[in-house]
């Protein structure tokens, strides 16, 4: 696994589980207040963006290493990724969601760089 | 355990894993520093860190060993080869005591086989490299354990492992609202904390845990289940083995001579045939007889599966005999992807890292759900302990053995790194004597533990395990040159030797914050004019 | 004898613990070597097939007897069970001895 492919993919699965976080009302409330719980369309919409991250983190992984290795990968970036966003959340979960979309952005610029060397 | 399914499997969760959770804990530690035991090894060896310079050819490298053994074993039956690779820059050689041959017959089937690491370029005996087990013995302990029969061993961590499956799958029943509570931490709130930290730990890396729980009965399954074998070939095991593995018997000697036939032609052939995937085993039986074979197989470094491909040819002659592996049949190769992942061979460094990283989350998930028992346990008491009682012998004895286990295997672990490099390089039984400073570290934590399982222990033994394995970089380079300063600043050691420098101070230092939240919390609880504290209790370390 | 209500307790999960562990056994490794002649395949792979099973089949069969309403439930669940795949077993290992 290459240093590329491993950052590509911890960005986009720590913005993946930090967005997918959001479905959940006790880490909605965190952020937006007491009892907030998200709208039918706002969970779709982070449901989407979240798995898309996971999907893409995928991606990063079996890209480089095929799909045997890349699966197990992933899994183990599922796990490193998921980390932060745990401790995040329990001490500063308007953070999380910030980092969410900057880290988002950073690993699929990641991917694409990825895509692109020979 | 009446009321429900949940409750019956929260029971069974919990007493599955408190009766085994300090073997299990040794089993992890020892497994996931495993990840990186070549690495360990090496940094055993400070002599070899020149050596980790410049990688030789595996054929060069098999000739020499081969030159080696045709002088020093020359009518041993079977020659071993483990030929140099990324993680090991030696190659090993071992072979079996000829018959007749003094020390061929004692000490059981350890006593028969010799061993030597030679240099690849020269294949010159290392002689004067420090002599020690290094990463194997934190590999073995985690299923031979030590000072019993490995197969005493075996059958005890193989019970473990069933307890661990049950309370995995009994522990993901009960958990009630696993996928709401996902990412879920409250610091500061007593027995919630742990049951939170205990969950991230075990949830977040379920994949593994579960992976690597039922992997491991895989790898010894014959032995823990060998009723198969049993049935469907009336117990011939060697008969299974030869269809199942394509391994052939120890031939015969012929009695007649003929040379050997070079082997570096061999290995150049099988690297064709693998389309230049390198062989890593050179396996020769009966060498200088005609009825020598020469087994050479391919390095499973690629794949998955721990199944490693090989061809076997005629040591007189050179002809191919056979290959096999090349397409295993579906069970066989599920079998070689279970204990590969198990073994995890195939990772490259980051790959290993992310094993390395779910194999620490198993250590806290398996402490942290010991001290959640323990936490429980002291509430249920709370009011007897406030009377003035004594904790019950149960909590007593779960105390103790919890600051022996948690906070005494780092401190073992240690003791081992200091050992090697405190002890005299020549002198005598050196590995045992490594060993030895493991076990006896050991022994100190637990026996004081015993004597007084209180929070002064507690911290007592964390700042010890911290100061030791933060210290042991500083004592690399008191005692050699590959230390951080020549290997991460000027960037010329071996990589391995600086990652293993960082690991230890990591751990060193997660360890040392362990202790000192420890210390501020009682430090605000003696500050409180707080009602009687009994004797030897010792709260949750994140109570309120 | 009669038991306190504590006592019945603790003989049953005592009870239960010992069917988990032997019986359990007992019954996985019957179903191992069951499979391993009966699944339709070259021989040593049934025995890797039905062995890489063995462990999720003991497994299920303790987490059962802790589920199950009773300790008589549990072992009888149990030695039906066995009763059921031993004579299969007896059966097959019957016909393969007959038949080669």
């Amino acid at each position: 696994m290459n240093g590329l492919a491993f950052l590509a993919a911890l960005a986009l699965v720590f913005s993946g589980f930090s967005t997918l976080s959001q479905t959940l009302d006790r880490h909605y409330a965190d952020r937006n207040g007491r009892g907030s719980v998200p709208g039918a369309a706002e969970r779709m919409r982070l449901h989407g963006l979240g798995w898309a991250a996971l999907a893409l983190a995928l991606a990063a992984c079996v890209l480089e290493q095929g799909w045997p290795m890349g699966t197990v990968a992933w899994v183990g970036m599922l796990t490193l990724g998921a980390l932060p966003v745990v401790l995040l959340l329990s001490c500063a979960p308007a953070l999380a969601l910030r980092a969410a979309g900057w880290s988002g952005a950073l690993g699929g610029c990641g991917l694409l760089a990825l895509r692109a060397l020979p | 355990m009446r009321a429900g399914l949940r409750q019956s499997m929260a029971w069974l969760h919990g007493w599955s894993g408190l009766l085994v959770c300090w073997v299990l804990l040794l089993v992890f530690c020892g497994g996931t520093a495993s990840y990186f035991k070549d690495e360990i090894t090496l940094w055993m060896k400070p002599e070899l860190h020149r050596a980790a310079a410049a990688p030789v050819p595996p054929a060069e490298a098999a000739a020499s060993a081969v030159a080696f053994l045709q002088r020093n074993a020359p009518r041993s039956p079977r020659w071993f080869i483990s030929l140099p690779d990324e993680r090991s820059p030696v190659t090993q050689v071992l072979w079996i005591r000829a018959p007749g041959e003094p020390g061929s017959g004692i000490g059981g089937s350890r006593g028969r086989f010799e061993s030597r690491t030679l240099d690849p370029a020269t294949g010159a005996f290392l002689g004067t490299v420090r002599d020690t087990r290094g990463g194997e013995f934190l590999y073995r302990l985690h299923f031979d354990l030590y000072y019993m029969q490995p197969l005493w061993a075996r059958w005890i961590i193989g019970a473990c492992a069933m307890c661990m499956l049950v309370a995995i799958l009994s522990g993901v029943i009960t958990h009630r609202r696993i996928f709401q509570d996902i990412f879920t931490f409250r610091p500061r709130k007593g027995q919630r904390s742990w049951l939170d930290a205990h969950n991230a730990t075990a949830v977040l890396a379920l994949p593994f845990h579960l992976m690597i729980t039922y992997t491991g009965l895989v790898t010894l399954m014959f032995m823990y289940m060998p009723w198969g074998v049993q049935t469907a070939y009336r117990g011939d095991l060697q008969a299974f083995n030869n269809e199942a593995f394509g391994r052939a018997p120890l031939g015969l000697p012929s009695g007649q001579a003929a040379p050997l036939v070079p082997v570096a032609p061999l290995v150049a052939q099988a690297m064709r045939h693998w389309n230049g995937a390198g062989p890593s085993r050179v396996a020769i039986t009966l060498a200088g007889d005609a009825n020598a074979t020469v087994t050479i197989s391919r390095g499973s470094a690629g794949a998955l599966s721990v199944d490693e491909p090989s061809m076997r040819f005629d040591g007189a002659t050179g002809k191919l005999v056979a290959t096999s592996g090349d397409a295993p049949a579906p069970a066989s190769q599920t079998r070689g992807v279970m204990v590969g992942l198990h073994e995890a061979h195939f990772a490259g460094p980051l790959l290993r890292a992310l094993f390395f990283v779910s194999g620490l989350s198993g250590c806290v998930m398996v402490a942290t759900g010991a001290l959640l028992w323990g936490v429980k346990t002291r509430q249920r008491q709370a009011k007897a302990l406030a009377a003035g009682a004594r904790p019950s012998f149960g909590l007593r004895l779960v105390d103790a053995l919890n600051i022996g286990a948690i906070a005494g295997l780092p401190i073992a672990f240690a003791a081992y790194f200091w050992a090697n490099r405190l002890l005299p390089v020549a002198m005598a039984h050196r590995p045992d004597a490594e060993i030895r400073a493991f076990f006896a570290a050991w022994a100190v934590a637990a026996v004081l533990a015993q004597l007084h399982p209180a929070r002064a222990m507690w911290r007592a033994q964390l700042w010890t395990g911290a100061l030791m394995l933060a210290g042991i970089p500083v004592l690399n380079a008191l005692t050699t040159d590959t230390h951080l300063g020549a290997t991460l600043l000027r960037g010329q050691g071996p990589a391995a030797v600086a990652g293993f420098d960082l690991t230890v101070l990591a751990l060193g230092i997660a360890l040392g914050a362990a202790a000192w939240v420890l210390g501020r919390r009682t430090a605000a609880r003696k500050a409180v004019p707080a009602a009687h504290q009994p004797h030897g209790a010792r709260d949750a370390k994140g109570a309120t | 004898m009669r038991l306190s209500r504590n006592g019945r307790y603790r003989l049953g999960v005592a009870s239960r613990v010992v069917a988990a562990i032997g019986g359990g056994y007992v019954l996985a490794a019957l179903a191992t070597g069951l499979l391993a002649v009966v699944l339709p395949m070259p021989p040593a792979e049934a025995v890797m097939t039905a062995t890489l099973l063995s462990f999720s089949l003991y497994a299920c069969a303790v987490l059962w007897v802790f589920a199950v309403g009773s300790a008589w439930r549990a072992w009888t669940g149990l030695a039906v069970a066995a009763a059921v795949l031993g004579t299969i077993l007896a059966a097959a290992l019957a016909a393969v001895r007959s038949g080669a």
